[in-house]
């Protein structure tokens, strides 16, 4: 699984390498192609609006798998622990996480309460337009999927139509399975998280469970997770980033920059391989990421 | 399905760490709200109207709203409104106080309209000092009706306050969840869970059926 | 903090389709439980010793295990041996031996407050059980007995927002799936508080009418 979306990713990178040198490599005399281009940043940078003086307060729900997570020694881990603490180093600050539910993020960021929430929040209209929050760049292109159990006979999106769906509850990968499908939001199992989509799945109570590509391979990696597959087209692709309290323009200028930075200089890529995720960011380029 | 609890060796030490925030939790609210809980149940309960009507609608709004709402006031209203920044335990504490209050404070209530009327205008005939007639009289009367809810709504309450983990306070629940979640083993932690409240909520009982004996004025229906 | 009722407006059908769920699910509790809960309560101060044991075994277990585990076993736990449970049924199985557990200790503190000398009053007269019962002691706790029921429907009310964790769509589900899907919590969130405190204000209503009438002289 992890296998084809690499083999995706080097696809586009293999693209790209080719059409660079048809692009111009002389502009007004200067040779483009012996140019190095890098970029200074303010160290520390000053940021005006933080919730505490040095400190980088982010929202999390240590329940993500290899994203963020409670480890076997109680600690918080995962790529995006990883990623966060770097962006706040980088930024001179102390990064401190706020272990919260889910349905404590939002009003948590409306209220000022944290600088920075969501592990991956895929865009959508409502999401990009919201006054409550910014959405950073994309930190990964967002793959959702279907996934089956291998004796299911489902083969392919076609074969959804009158299966039984399901997902968590409210999730953007949930809905982009039943359009898939062309099925109702009520004929659906609309589950509260992603254990009990896993055991849904497992006790037959759904036949396809809609997520993303991340949660997919947490989830294939996991105990019975040789009963599962991905079925291999995806139901939708998207990107997906982290949000940043409204309060703090100057946060997000900050963490767009870095993001930027992680992306170029392999950071993103690095940490998605040390947490066997798949790596999406060399594809955000298609996008202009 | 396999079954399999050396889970709790890896990640018991962990998820036991909240116990002690649901303990602290429990008794800082249940410690708070009685005392409250039987004023706002005098309240409800008072000749005066000054005091009835606030107490009522009170009683009418905070029952109504889901706790976790409440919570919310708390943490994340509090804020914005009043500049008030509680830390999570301490804004979760008050939550629960304000709601468990009223919850109680109808129990109280309820207990004191199980007292007759008679004896409240024995009492005023008499010209007995409130208080006094109160700890002596009214309450003892009304102390058999009180405790089977008094207790099961604290029962209620002890397994409420996993809602705390949605305002950052983790606490038994919030940890076994990220347990499960790590560890795709949804069962065997939630069988330990249940157990732990088992206990808890076992010493409330004991508490009911020791306090249910002292009180006991009036007996049940057996010879 | 900004408040667009639009977004309400644009999510009204599942929100709406979260409120009738919530109200059937209520009323299938309260049906079931009301008369279970007044035999467990009457059982518990029947002078029939067995009968008292096993009821205040039944509320006491119950009442000592969360029934967020009860559900989780009942909806996820059963279908490995087979047994599979429609979310609505799952729920309103958990919800309704949770509550009648609970309602039943409410509606004993009733029974409580009756004098223990009718008892022997009616064992002097030789008075048919059920005829005490449905004559002397219901009557008599009834206006002891409101308050708690009351307050224990409208704890119950809120208390069907756990059947999400079974995949009711209920209405605690419908605003939560919203926020997530819009990211905008404030305007969900208010939907759902104001929902629920209609629904309680019509059991407050309810309660202080049924408490006017039955208010001992």
């Amino acid at each position: 699984m992890t296998l084809s979306i690499r083999k995706t990713a080097t696809a586009f990178a293999a693209a790209l390498a080719l059409l660079a040198p048809l692009g111009a490599a002389q502009a007004q005399g200067i040779d483009l192609d012996s140019l190095e281009v890098s970029l200074d940043y303010p160290d520390p940078w000053p940021l005006e609006n933080l919730i505490e003086e040095g400190k980088l307060i982010i929202a999390t729900t240590g329940k993500t798998q290899k994203e963020t997570f409670i480890g076997d020694d109680g600690t918080l881990q995962g790529a995006r622990i990883d990623l966060w603490t770097k962006l706040a180093e980088d930024l001179g600050l102390e990064p401190e996480f706020v272990r919260v539910d889910w349905s404590g993020v939002m009003p948590g960021l409306a209220a000022n309460r944290f600088d920075m929430g969501c592990e991956g929040a895929s865009w959508n209209n409502d999401r990009l337009t919201s006054p409550d929050f910014f959405l950073t760049r994309p930190v990964k292109v967002a793959i959702d999927v279907a996934v089956v159990k291998k004796d299911s006979g489902i083969e392919s999106l076609d074969d959804l139509a009158d299966a039984k769906l399901g997902g968590v509850k409210g999730e953007m990968e949930l809905q982009h399975l039943l359009s898939t499908a062309g099925q109702d939001e009520t004929d659906a199992l609309a589950l509260p998280g992603v254990t009990e989509a896993r055991l849904a799945l497992l006790n037959g109570q759904i036949e396809a469970y809609g997520t993303g590509i991340h949660a997919a391979s947490a989830l294939l990696d996991g105990p019975d997770g040789d009963q599962f597959k991905i079925l291999p087209q995806p139901t939708a692709v998207g990107v997906g980033g982290f949000c940043v309290n409204a309060r703090e323009p100057d946060l997000l200028t900050a963490v767009n920059f870095l993001m930027a930075k992680y992306r170029t200089d392999g950071t993103i890529k690095a940490l998605n391989e040390k947490w066997d995720l798949p790596d999406t960011s060399e594809m955000l380029s298609v996008v202009g990421y | 399905m396999d079954f399999d609890l050396s889970i709790w060796a890896v990640r018991g030490p962990y998820i036991l760490q909240g116990l002690w925030l649901t303990l602290a939790l429990v008794a800082g609210v249940l410690a708070i709200s009685t005392p409250l809980a039987l004023a706002v149940g005098l309240a409800l309960e008072a000749r005066s109207r000054w005091l009835r009507a606030p107490a009522t609608v009170l009683s009418w709004m905070v029952r109504g709203v889901p706790p976790l709402i409440i919570l919310f006031i708390a943490y994340y209203v509090l804020p914005i409104v009043l500049d008030l920044r509680l830390e999570s335990l301490t804004a979760a504490i008050a939550g629960f106080v304000v709601y468990n209050t009223f919850i109680l404070g109808e129990v109280v209530s309820a207990g004191l309209r199980a007292v007759p009327k008679g004896q409240h205008e024995a009492i005023a005939a008499a010209g007995l000092p409130m208080t006094r007639s109160l700890r002596r009289i009214v309450l003892p009367q009304a102390m058999p009706s009180i405790i089977p809810p008094y207790v099961s709504y604290s029962m209620d309450m002890v397994k409420g306050t996993a809602l705390a983990g949605a305002i950052g306070v983790t606490e038994l629940v919030t940890r076994a969840n990220q347990a499960i979640v790590a560890t795709n083993r949804p069962f065997e932690i939630l069988l330990g869970v249940a157990i732990i409240y088992g206990v808890i909520d076992a010493m409330l009982i004991a508490v009911q059926m020791w306090s249910e004996r002292r009180w006991d004025h009036q007996g049940h229906v057996s010879p | 903090m900004n408040f667009d009722p639009t977004l309400i407006e644009n999510a009204l059908p599942s929100l709406l389709y979260g409120v009738r769920t919530t109200i059937w699910l209520f009323l299938a509790i309260m049906g079931l439980c009301t008369p279970l809960a007044l035999l467990v309560a009457l059982a518990r101060v029947s002078r029939v010793r067995g009968l008292r044991r096993a009821a205040a075994t039944y509320v006491n277990v119950i009442r000592a295990l969360p029934l967020l585990v009860i559900l989780y076993f009942t909806f996820y736990g059963l279908p490995s041996l087979g047994v599979f449970v429609s979310p609505f049924t799952a729920a309103l199985v958990g919800l309704t031996v949770v509550t009648t557990a609970y309602l039943a200790e409410d509606l004993r503190s009733g029974l409580m407050a009756v004098p223990r000398g009718q008892f022997e009053a009616a064992d002097a007269l030789g008075l048919p059980t059920w005829r005490f019962v449905w004559r002397v002691l219901v009557p008599q706790a009834l206006p002891v007995m409101c308050g708690p029921y009351f307050t224990r429907a409208i704890v119950t009310v809120k208390a069907t927002s756990i059947a999400s964790l079974v995949a009711v769509s209920e209405l605690t589900a419908q605003s939560m799936a919203k926020v997530t899907e819009t990211y905008r919590s404030v305007e969900f969130l208010a939907f759902a508080a104001v929902v629920y405190l209609l629904l309680t204000s019509l059991m407050a209503i309810l309660q202080s009418r049924v408490q006017r009438r039955v208010t001992l002289p």
